[in-house]
C-alpha cells in the first residue's frame, strides 16, 4: 500500500519533492511544471484580456449626411489601403447587421472582411419599410460623388447584396449622360435576383402572394407551417442549431421587387466589369434570375474576361449548396465565397 | 485457421452480403417491342396500355431516358411512377431505350457491326424518328406527347430545332441542358478527365462501375455521384435499382459531344458544323420545361436559357423545389425518382399533358 502511495505521490501530487527515477513521475512533474508556468501566462493573458475590455469603447461608426433619403455609415478599416472604396446597398430583406457580425470574432462578415483586406466600406440604407428604388437613383448618385470625392476622386466600388441590390440595377438604368458613370470602377452582387421575367419566379409569387411590402415578420407566423420562412430560407446550414422561432430575428422586410432589369439595363453600363454570385439553393434570389444579365453582358461588351459569374455551391468545392441565408450567414462564407470576391476586386 | 478456411468463410459472407443487394426487381412490366431504325439498329419499346375505366387521351406518351440510363429507372418507384401515374390517368405509354441498351442487344466493343461507336446526332436523327414513326404506327394516332429526361429531352430539342420534327404534340423535358454557360468546377473536372478516357477506351463502362458501387459494395467517389441526384432526398432501395438496373454503359462519340459541350458551351453535331443549340428559337410546341432546384447537370439557370429561347407561345418553366410548396429542392435524377417525386412532378407533368390532351 505505501508502495502504491508512493508511486502516487511521486507521479502527480508531490513533484517537487526530490528527484523520481520513475518515468511516470518525470514525465508528470514536466507537465505539472509546464503547467504551473502556463497558469502563470493564463493568469496574465486574463487580465490583459479583462484591462482591454474594460477600456475598450464600441465602435465609433460614422454616420455621413450625404443625403436627405438615404443614410449613409462608413466602416473604415484599421489599416486603409489607397484603393477606391467599396458602396453597399443594404440587403433588405436580410438585417443589415449580417454585413458586420461583430459579435462573431472568427467570421466577421462581408463588410468586416472587406475591412480587414484594406477597403473603406459605406453602406447605404434606406429606412423605409418600401424602399422606392427609382426615386433612390439619383440620391444614389450624389452619393456616390461625395464619397469619390472624398477619397481623392478615385472610382468606387459598387454592390449589390440580397434584394438590396436591386437598388444598383435601378441605378444602372440611368442613361450614360450623367457625369457619375465614370465615378463607378466595378460592380459586385451577392444574392440579387435579376430578371424575374419568366413563369413561377419569385418576384410573381410575391405578387399573387401579396409577399411585397411586408415585414417578414408577418410572413413567417410561428407556429404555422409552409410559411415565407419555411419556403424561402432553409437556413439548415447557417442557422441549424438556432431554434426556428429566432430564425426570424435576421429576416427585415420584402421590398417590391423589380420584374425586369434586362429591357432597361443602359447599354452604357455593359462596358463595366461585374461579379454575380449566387447560392445553388438559393431560391430568392436564384440563378435563373441572373444569367440572362450576365448572357446579355457577355455578348454586349468586350470585357468578357472581367466579367465572372460565380456559383457557391457543391460542385464548385464548397462545403456546402449554399442558399440565400448563407451568402451572409454561414460560417465558411468568408473563405469560401468572400475570398473569391476579394480576388476580383484585387485584379 | 488456415489461409484457406478463412478464405472460404469470406466468400460465403461476399456472397450472402452481395445476394441481399442483388435482389432489385421492377414489377411494372410492359409489352416490349423492337422497332429498326434506318441503320438497322433494334431499339427497345416497353408499351403500358391504359388501366381499365380511365378516360383515353388524344396522344400517346412516348419517354426517354438520360446519358448512361435505360427505361428503367421510370418505373423503379412503382405505383408512384411516372408511368403508372399516366396509365391512371388514360394515356398510351412506350417507353423507349435508345440504342446500344442491353435489351435490344448488347454492342460489341471490338468486332461486329454493332459497335459503342455511335453518337448524339444517332439518338436525335434515328432513334427518335424510328420511335416515334412505330408508336405512330401502333396506336394510328396523329402525333405523340414527349417526356424526356435530361438526355431524353435534348434530343428532341434537337429534332424539333434542327430537323423540323412536326409529330410532337406536346413536350415537357426535366433537366435537360443544352448550354453551358456557367460550367462549375467539378463539371470541367468530369469533362477533361472524359477527354482522356475518350481517347483510349472503347466504351465508356458507366453501367460496370454502378454495378461495382450497388452490387460488391466498392464505392464510387461521392462528388461525382452528388452532381447526379441528391442521396438525402432517394430512397435506398431506389438508389440500389437505379444503379443496379438502369445504368448503361456509353459510346465515346456520345460523350464527345457532352464534352464539346461543356468546352464551347453549346450542344454541336459530333462534326461540329451545325449548332444544335443556336436552332432552339425553331421549337414552337407547347412546352413544359422542368429544372430541380439543386440540380448540379440540367441547371434551372440552363433550363431558362433554353426557356427563354424556344418560341413557344405556350411555354412554361417549372423549378422544382421547397418555394413551390415541394418537400425537396430537387437534384438530377431525383426529378424522376425522389422520395416525394409522384406527388410532387408527375401529378404537375400529368396535369399539364392534361390540359393539352382533351
Amino acid at each position: 500500500m505505501n508502495i502504491l502511495i508512493q508511486f502516487f505521490q511521486n507521479t502527480i501530487f508531490l513533484p517537487s519533492t526530490g528527484k523520481s527515477k520513475n518515468p511516470l513521475a518525470i514525465f508528470f512533474t514536466k507537465q505539472t511544471l509546464i503547467r504551473k508556468k502556463f497558469f502563470k501566462f493564463e493568469v496574465i493573458a486574463l487580465i490583459f484580456l479583462l484591462i482591454s475590455c474594460a477600456t475598450q469603447t464600441p465602435r465609433n461608426i460614422p454616420k455621413h449626411n450625404f443625403s436627405s433619403l438615404l443614410q449613409v455609415k462608413e466602416f473604415t478599416p484599421k489599416e486603409p489601403k489607397l484603393i477606391s472604396p467599396v458602396v453597399i446597398y443594404e440587403p433588405i430583406l436580410l438585417k443589415e447587421s449580417v454585413l458586420f457580425r461583430i459579435e462573431d470574432k472568427k467570421e466577421k462578415g462581408l463588410i468586416a472582411y472587406l475591412n480587414d483586406k484594406g477597403y473603406t466600406v459605406y453602406l447605404i440604407t434606406s429606412g423605409e419599410v418600401s424602399p422606392n428604388f427609382k426615386n433612390h437613383s439619383l440620391e444614389f448618385d450624389s452619393i456616390l460623388n461625395q464619397i469619390a470625392q472624398k477619397h481623392r476622386n478615385r472610382e468606387v466600388i459598387l454592390g449589390g447584396t440580397s434584394l438590396g441590390g436591386q437598388a444598383v440595377l435601378e441605378y444602372m438604368t440611368i442613361p450614360f449622360d450623367l457625369n457619375n458613370y465614370a465615378r463607378v470602377a466595378k460592380v459586385f452582387f451577392i444574392g440579387t435576383g435579376i430578371d424575374y421575367n419568366y413563369t413561377g419566379s419569385f418576384a410573381e409569387k410575391s405578387d399573387q402572394f401579396g409577399y411585397e411590402e411586408k415585414l417578414v415578420s408577418e410572413l413567417c407566423p410561428k407556429g404555422v407551417k409552409n410559411h415565407f420562412c419555411y419556403k424561402y430560407i432553409r437556413l439548415n446550414n447557417s442557422l441549424q442549431k438556432v431554434d426556428n422561432s429566432k430564425k426570424e430575428m435576421y429576416y427585415n422586410r420584402v421590398p417590391k421587387i423589380g420584374n425586369d432589369y434586362i429591357s432597361r439595363f443602359h447599354y452604357s453600363k455593359l462596358q463595366l466589369p461585374y461579379l454575380f454570385i449566387y447560392g445553388k439553393l438559393d431560391s430568392i434570389s436564384p440563378e435563373e434570375s441572373i444569367y440572362p444579365l450576365f448572357h446579355k453582358l457577355r455578348t454586349g461588351s468586350k470585357m468578357d474576361s472581367r466579367n465572372t459569374l460565380y456559383e457557391a455551391s457543391e460542385a464548385n468545392g464548397q462545403s456546402i449548396d449554399y442558399d440565400h441565408a448563407d451568402l451572409f450567414l454561414y460560417p465558411d462564407v468568408n473563405k469560401e465565397v468572400y475570398y473569391k470576391l476579394y480576388r476580383w476586386l484585387e485584379k | 485457421m488456415s489461409s484457406q478456411k478463412i478464405t472460404q468463410i469470406m466468400t460465403i459472407f461476399f456472397i450472402i452480403f452481395s445476394a441481399s443487394y442483388c435482389s432489385a426487381t421492377i414489377h411494372l412490366q410492359g409489352e416490349i417491342h423492337h422497332p429498326k431504325t434506318s441503320d438497322n439498329w433494334d431499339l427497345t419499346l416497353e408499351h403500358h396500355s391504359p388501366r381499365k375505366n380511365t378516360v383515353a387521351k388524344k396522344y400517346p406518351v412516348i419517354i426517354c431516358h438520360g446519358l448512361v440510363g435505360n427505361r428503367n429507372y421510370f418505373k423503379i418507384k412503382e405505383e408512384e411512377s411516372i408511368v403508372y401515374r399516366l396509365i391512371s390517368n388514360g394515356y398510351d405509354v412506350w417507353l423507349l431505350d435508345l440504342r446500344g441498351r442491353k435489351d435490344a442487344g448488347t454492342p460489341s466493343l471490338f468486332f461486329g457491326d454493332k459497335k459503342y461507336d455511335y453518337s448524339f446526332d444517332d439518338y436525335a436523327i434515328k432513334d427518335v424518328d424510328a420511335a416515334i414513326s412505330y408508336v405512330l404506327d401502333k396506336t394510328k394516332a396523329e402525333k405523340v406527347n414527349w417526356i424526356g429526361h435530361s438526355m431524353g429531352g435534348m434530343v428532341v430539342y434537337t429534332r424539333l430545332g434542327t430537323f423540323k420534327e412536326n409529330r410532337i404534340a406536346n413536350l415537357v423535358t426535366l433537366g435537360s441542358p443544352f448550354s453551358f454557360p456557367n460550367t462549375t468546377k467539378y463539371l470541367k473536372a468530369m469533362s477533361s478527365n472524359f477527354t482522356f478516357l475518350l481517347r483510349v477506351l472503347p466504351v465508356i463502362p458507366s453501367a460496370n462501375l454502378a454495378h461495382m458501387e450497388s452490387d460488391y459494395k466498392i464505392p464510387l467517389p461521392n462528388t461525382p455521384i452528388r452532381l447526379f441526384y441528391y442521396k438525402e432526398n432517394t430512397e435506398k432501395e431506389v438508389e440500389h435499382a437505379l444503379k443496379s438496373l438502369s445504368t448503361n454503359n456509353e459510346s465515346p462519340n456520345v460523350l464527345k459531344q457532352f464534352a464539346a459541350g461543356i468546352e464551347t458551351g453549346e450542344i454541336l453535331s459530333l462534326d461540329r458544323n451545325t449548332s444544335y443549340t443556336a436552332n432552339l428559337k425553331n421549337i414552337k410546341v407547347p412546352a413544359l420545361l422542368i429544372a430541380g432546384r439543386r440540380d448540379h447537370l440540367g441547371t434551372p439557370m440552363i433550363v431558362r436559357y433554353v426557356y427563354d429561347n424556344i418560341t413557344s407561345s405556350d411555354k412554361t418553366m417549372f423549378v422544382a423545389g421547397r418555394a413551390d410548396g415541394l418537400a425537396e429542392d430537387y437534384g438530377h435524377v431525383d426529378l424522376v425518382m425522389g422520395t416525394n417525386s409522384d406527388k410532387d412532378i408527375n401529378i404537375p407533368i400529368t396535369n399539364w399533358l392534361n390540359e393539352r390532351n382533351k
